[in-house]
Parts: C-alpha cells; sequence; structure tokens
C-alpha cells in the first residue's frame, strides 16, 4: 500500500468515524431480520410514548417522586407539596412520612423500610394529611431500578388518590353489616312473630271447637267453621314463613334414614285422602316398573313436599282426577313422583314465576282457593336440599305435571310395588276414648289457654289445677305436696313474666319434683325442644293447642309413671 | 434507483468513478448527504464520475448485496478497491481524499 492508498483509507475511515460520532445515520438496514428502522420515526414514537406515559401519570398519579438507593426521597415532587402542603425541603429524606396520617405512619414506615432491605417492589395504602386539614386515601407503589450489574440505583414511586374507592368499600361493608344484623333481627321477629300469633290461635281455634260442638242451626255452625278455617289457614301461613326464613337462614337441618318408599307414599295418600274426597275426585297411585324398597332420605321433607304437591293437585283441580306416579331411574340413581292432575293448569308465561316467594299464577285463582304462596317455594328448596328438584308441566286448561325427583343413592333392592287398596286407608283416629286419670297443674299466664287446657284434660277426665305464672307454680306443688295430693303432671307454659317455665322447672326439679313436666311453647323455633328438656321437662307441645295431640302426650307420660 | 451523470468532465481522461449513494429517503442526514455530494460533484475532476441514488426504504436488498447496513452510505464500487463513507458527508476534502478524486487545474 502507497502512500496515496493509505490517505484514501484513511479519508475513508475519518469520514465514516466522523459521521458516526455526530449521528449523521437516519436509518438501519438490519442485515440478519431483514429489516429496515426508520430512526426518525423510531424517535418520534418513543417521543410520543414518552409523553402519553407522562401524560397517563400526571393525570391518574397525586405524585411522582425518586428515592435514592437508601429510601431516601433525592428529588422533591411540586405536586406532592401541592397536594399535602408540605414546605419545599420537608418532603426530602423520609420526611414525606410526616404527611401519613398518625395512625398508619409507623405501619407505613415499616414496610417501607422492609421493601428497601428486601430490594423489592412495594405497595400500601394510607390516609395523608392534606393541607387544607382534610386526609384522603392514597395508593402508593414503588419500585427499585436496578444497574446492569443487578444493584439497585434508585427507586422510583408514585402515589394515587384512592378515596373513592375506599369510601365505595366502606359503604359495602355498611351495607353487609347491616344486611347481616338485619338477617339476624329477621330470625329473632320470627321466632317472636311466630309466638305472638300462635297464642291467640291456640284460643280462638279452640273456643271455636268448643262453640261448634254447642250449635244445631247450620248457618251458626257455618259461621264457626269459617272461623276455624281462617285461622287454620293464618297458622299455615306462619309455618310456611318459618320454614322458608329457616331454608334462607341455613337452618334447615336435612336428617337421612332409611325409609320404606310404598309406606312413605301410601302415608302421604291416606293424609290427602279426605281432601280428595270432600271434592269428589279420584286420587290415585301408579308405580311405573320396579322401585327401591327403601330410601336413605329425610322421610319429613319428602312428606312435606308431596304433601304440597298433592295438595295444589287437589286444590286446583274442580273434576277429573289427581294421580302420584312413582318410578325409579338410574344412573344417577334417583327417584321420580310425578304429581298429575286434570286442573286449571298453569300458563306457560307463569311457570318460570311459579317457583318464586309469595307468587301465585293468578290473582283469580287465589282468591277462590287461598294459599300463602309459598308452598313451591319452599317444595323446591326442600328438593334442592335432597339433591332433587321440581319441574313443571302445564296446560291451560288441561291440567298440571309436577315432576319430583330425589337422589336415591343407597338405595334398596328394586320391587314390584302393587297400588294399596286407598280403601284400606285408615281415617285418622280421634282419641275420644282415651280418660286420663291424675292431678294435673296447668301453668300459664294466659287465662284463655288455661280455660281451654283445663277443658280439654278435664273432659277426659283429669282432675286439674292451675296457676298464673312460674313462682305461682312452685307454691302450689308444693302447697300439694304439703297435703299429701302430689300433682301427677304438670304442663308448663315456657313464655311468662315474673318467673318463665325454664326457670319455674329447673327450681321444681332441684326441689325434688319428679313427676312429669310437659312444656307448652309457642316458639316453632328449632332448638327449642332441646331447651325445654334441658330445663328438665320430659315433652313438648306446640301452640295453638291441638285437642288430639296435647291428650295423648299428656296421657302417654301419665301412663308411664304407672 | 437512479443513475445521473451531472460531471463536467475534463476532456483528456477517460478514467471514470461510479458511486452510489444508499439514502433514506425524505429523512434529514440523507437529504443533507445528497446535497453535499451534488456540491462536492460541482466541481471539475479529471475524471467522469457516475452517481447511482437508491432509496434503501425501497430497495433494502440491494443495500444488503452491497453489506450497507445505514444510510447515508455512499459507496464507490469502480475502481477498486471499494470505498464506503457513513454519514452526511459535509467534510468535502476528506470525501475528495477517499475517492481519490483530483481537482482539474483549470
Amino acid at each position: 500500500m502507497d502512500s496515496t492508498d493509505l490517505q484514501q483509507r484513511l479519508a475513508e475511515a475519518e469520514a465514516t468515524f466522523e459521521a458516526l460520532r455526530n449521528q449523521e445515520v437516519d436509518a438501519v438496514v438490519g442485515a440478519k431480520q431483514i429489516m429496515l428502522l426508520r430512526l426518525g420515526e423510531v424517535e418520534r414514537k418513543l417521543r410520543e410514548s414518552e409523553q402519553r406515559f407522562r401524560v397517563l401519570v400526571e393525570s391518574t398519579a397525586q405524585a411522582t417522586w425518586d428515592a435514592d438507593a437508601h429510601g431516601n426521597v433525592v428529588e422533591e415532587s411540586s405536586s406532592w407539596l401541592e397536594y399535602t402542603g408540605q414546605a419545599p425541603g420537608d418532603s426530602l429524606g423520609m420526611g414525606w412520612l410526616q404527611a401519613v396520617h398518625p395512625d398508619d405512619r409507623q405501619l407505613v414506615e415499616a414496610q417501607w423500610q422492609a421493601a428497601i432491605g428486601r430490594e423489592a417492589s412495594f405497595e400500601c395504602e394510607f390516609r395523608l394529611d392534606r393541607h387544607d386539614g382534610t386526609s384522603s386515601w392514597t395508593h402508593l407503589r414503588a419500585a427499585p431500578l436496578r444497574s446492569t450489574g443487578g444493584h439497585v440505583t434508585k427507586w422510583v414511586a408514585m402515589n394515587v388518590d384512592i378515596t373513592k374507592k375506599k369510601e365505595f368499600e366502606h359503604s359495602l361493608q355498611f351495607a353487609r353489616e347491616q344486611a347481616e344484623a338485619a338477617t339476624r333481627s329477621r330470625g329473632e321477629f320470627l321466632a317472636n312473630m311466630s309466638h305472638e300469633i300462635r297464642t291467640p290461635m291456640t284460643a280462638i281455634l279452640g273456643y271455636a271447637d268448643i262453640l261448634g260442638e254447642h250449635l244445631q242451626e247450620p248457618d251458626n255452625i257455618q259461621c264457626v267453621d269459617t272461623i276455624r278455617r281462617n285461622g287454620h289457614f293464618l297458622l299455615e301461613v306462619i309455618n310456611d314463613i318459618l320454614d322458608l326464613s329457616k331454608i334462607d337462614a341455613g337452618r334447615m337441618s336435612i336428617e337421612s334414614e332409611r325409609v320404606a318408599t310404598a309406606e312413605l307414599v301410601h302415608d302421604v295418600l291416606s293424609l290427602m285422602q279426605i281432601r280428595a274426597q270432600q271434592k269428589k275426585l279420584p286420587l290415585l297411585v301408579e308405580y311405573e316398573g320396579r322401585v327401591p324398597a327403601t330410601l336413605d332420605i329425610d322421610p319429613v321433607r319428602l312428606r312435606q313436599i308431596l304433601l304440597n304437591l298433592l295438595s295444589n293437585a287437589i286444590k286446583f283441580t274442580d273434576t277429573g282426577y289427581v294421580q302420584l306416579t312413582v318410578r325409579y331411574i338410574d344412573t344417577p340413581p334417583r327417584v321420580q313422583f310425578d304429581v298429575i292432575d286434570s286442573g286449571i293448569g298453569v300458563a306457560e308465561q307463569d311457570i318460570q314465576t311459579l317457583f318464586e316467594p309469595f307468587t301465585q299464577a293468578e290473582a283469580s285463582a287465589t282468591r277462590s282457593v287461598g294459599g300463602t304462596g309459598l308452598g313451591l317455594t319452599i317444595c323446591r328448596r326442600l328438593a334442592n336440599a335432597l339433591r332433587g328438584d321440581i319441574a313443571v308441566r302445564s296446560k291451560p286448561g288441561e291440567g298440571s305435571v309436577f315432576t319430583l325427583t330425589v337422589n336415591a343413592d343407597g338405595h334398596g333392592e328394586l320391587v314390584t310395588v302393587s297400588p294399596l287398596d286407598r280403601e284400606s286407608s285408615d281415617p285418622p283416629t280421634a282419641n275420644d276414648d282415651i280418660r286420663l286419670e291424675g292431678h294435673i297443674l296447668v301453668v300459664d299466664d294466659r287465662r284463655d289457654i288455661l280455660f281451654l287446657a283445663d277443658r280439654f284434660l278435664s273432659e277426659a277426665g283429669a282432675e286439674i289445677a292451675t296457676a298464673n305464672d312460674g313462682a305461682d307454680a312452685i307454691a302450689e306443688v308444693a302447697a300439694q305436696q304439703r297435703a299429701g295430693r302430689p300433682f301427677d303432671l304438670v304442663v308448663m307454659d315456657m313464655q311468662m313474666p315474673n318467673m318463665d317455665g325454664y326457670e319455674a322447672t329447673r327450681h321444681l326439679r332441684s326441689s325434688g319434683f319428679d313427676r312429669p313436666i310437659v312444656a307448652l311453647t309457642a316458639n316453632a323455633m328449632k332448638g327449642d325442644r332441646d331447651r325445654c328438656l334441658q330445663a328438665g321437662c320430659v315433652d313438648f307441645v306446640t301452640k295453638p293447642l291441638n285437642k288430639d295431640v296435647f291428650i295423648r302426650t299428656v296421657a302417654r307420660h301419665l301412663g308411664r309413671q304407672g | 434507483m437512479s443513475v445521473e451523470n451531472p460531471m463536467p468532465t475534463s476532456n483528456e481522461t477517460t478514467e471514470t468513478r461510479q458511486l452510489i449513494l444508499f439514502l433514506a429517503e425524505g429523512e434529514p442526514n440523507s437529504i443533507a448527504a445528497r446535497r453535499n455530494l451534488e456540491n462536492l460533484l460541482a466541481s471539475a475532476y479529471d475524471c467522469q464520475v457516475q452517481v447511482q441514488y437508491v432509496d434503501v426504504l425501497e430497495e433494502y436488498e440491494f443495500a444488503l448485496e452491497h453489506r450497507v447496513l445505514v444510510t447515508p452510505t455512499l459507496l464507490m464500487i469502480d475502481p477498486l478497491p471499494r470505498v464506503m463513507i457513513v454519514g452526511t458527508l459535509k467534510d468535502t476534502e476528506t470525501v475528495i481524499t477517499a475517492l481519490r478524486l483530483r481537482r482539474s487545474e483549470d
């Protein structure tokens, strides 16, 4: 290479070197990627993206700030000072913590120090005291920036105002607490309402019974029947509402026991037979194919659903028939009960709402047949509890089919069942022939209940004394004991003023009274029975007083002590 | 791609310089490079100069064939050895030396 060549090469290199040093380059052609970049465009895009980021940060953040590797704020944010009212310089180092609400300061400082120690991103929510004396919620987010060697060189942080979000959260929390309180008080309210309504109902229904026995005039008898019918209806309403609220509160317990399928179906049908006969409707049963001889199921709930569906079917059918069809379906094992009627039916648009609380298909139908509109809601929820469901097919004017399906896991062997002869179903037996012998104390604060209980028991042959509250009862028991004529049994109302039934029962038991005490209560809520037994009662009768049940219960306990 | 021969050349030479200027059309450095080259070639030299302008945004494969990776780049493909100068060519004297050009004496 001669000197001219060398000079020329140097010039070539110098020109290129200068150009690169001065960044006189505006496009790159990537050999490997076969791509092409307009540097100007890249720069424009970078500028744009940076601008967009800045706008975003400025519009969402209260403040952005930088801290050194040790977490000391080195660059003060003017928006922070404006927001908090701190003087210039006051937020440097750890000074910004002074603007944090005193209740939150210690926690924020500890978390910040921990993040610096861990060299990990950090976020927390706390209150900031503002320049105008108010405080507002802020969300702080800080992240470490690292050198290529991985060392933290500084921290960048951003505060975002979350006061509105916090207010919303608090309002939600408040609403939830209120709803929970409302649910609790609803339970208490229902228990109380149940008591308040059942107790007077005892008097109304009891006196209607007594009055009915004295009347001969058909018009008068009809009046008493109306009182009785409506009284029973009102009781049904109360029972339905209690049931529904128990299911809603998750307090309805579902038992499981082995039940003979055909027997349960027979029981249900014989209970419904009377109603069907009153409307001159045949009530039929059919077993389609073989069905499980036994089911592991809650018999009370299954019976409740079937009774409800059948009673509806009878209620809404004037001519034709009502039929219950039972069949078994495997995979998965389940038993299906079809309640078929030839009644008024349900229009398609009403089927959707049929299972919602307080809905009846047609207002005009409701008026003529009554009902709370809660029955089907309860049935469906009970069916769900039995791991099944209820479906309905219907045509207005032609009738309906309500299909109850229940889980049949663990069922017994499959057998052929022939429909039991419905002529053989026994009418419920009355207690007219039960005779009571014994000396009984009836304790209640209400005169009408005392009168009814006295009358029912006296008619059956018992000798009755009465007391108005717990203290009165204790005195009476002691007096008769001294006189050598101790009571054979005590019927004790549990809700009484002064000394209630629970306390009186405990007192009697601790003083050595060992005869049966039968509790009388209007509370239908679960757990009441246990409470009565714990106090020392041997049994439990709910208001309103059902004459048959009452006398049978008393007779059973009088008999036991010989 | 365009080939221009704006050169007033001296009559006694038959020697030719073949140049290609790789550009990114519309970008400021490329515009400057083209302007500087045209100014430079406005003078008379002792040889003929042919210049071809290539927009790499249109013909990047042509740039790759010549191993040109950035714009603006001026490439002299004839006579050999090849000369490659990157940048805006604003230092006229250095460019003239690199291209082995000699101004005509008149």
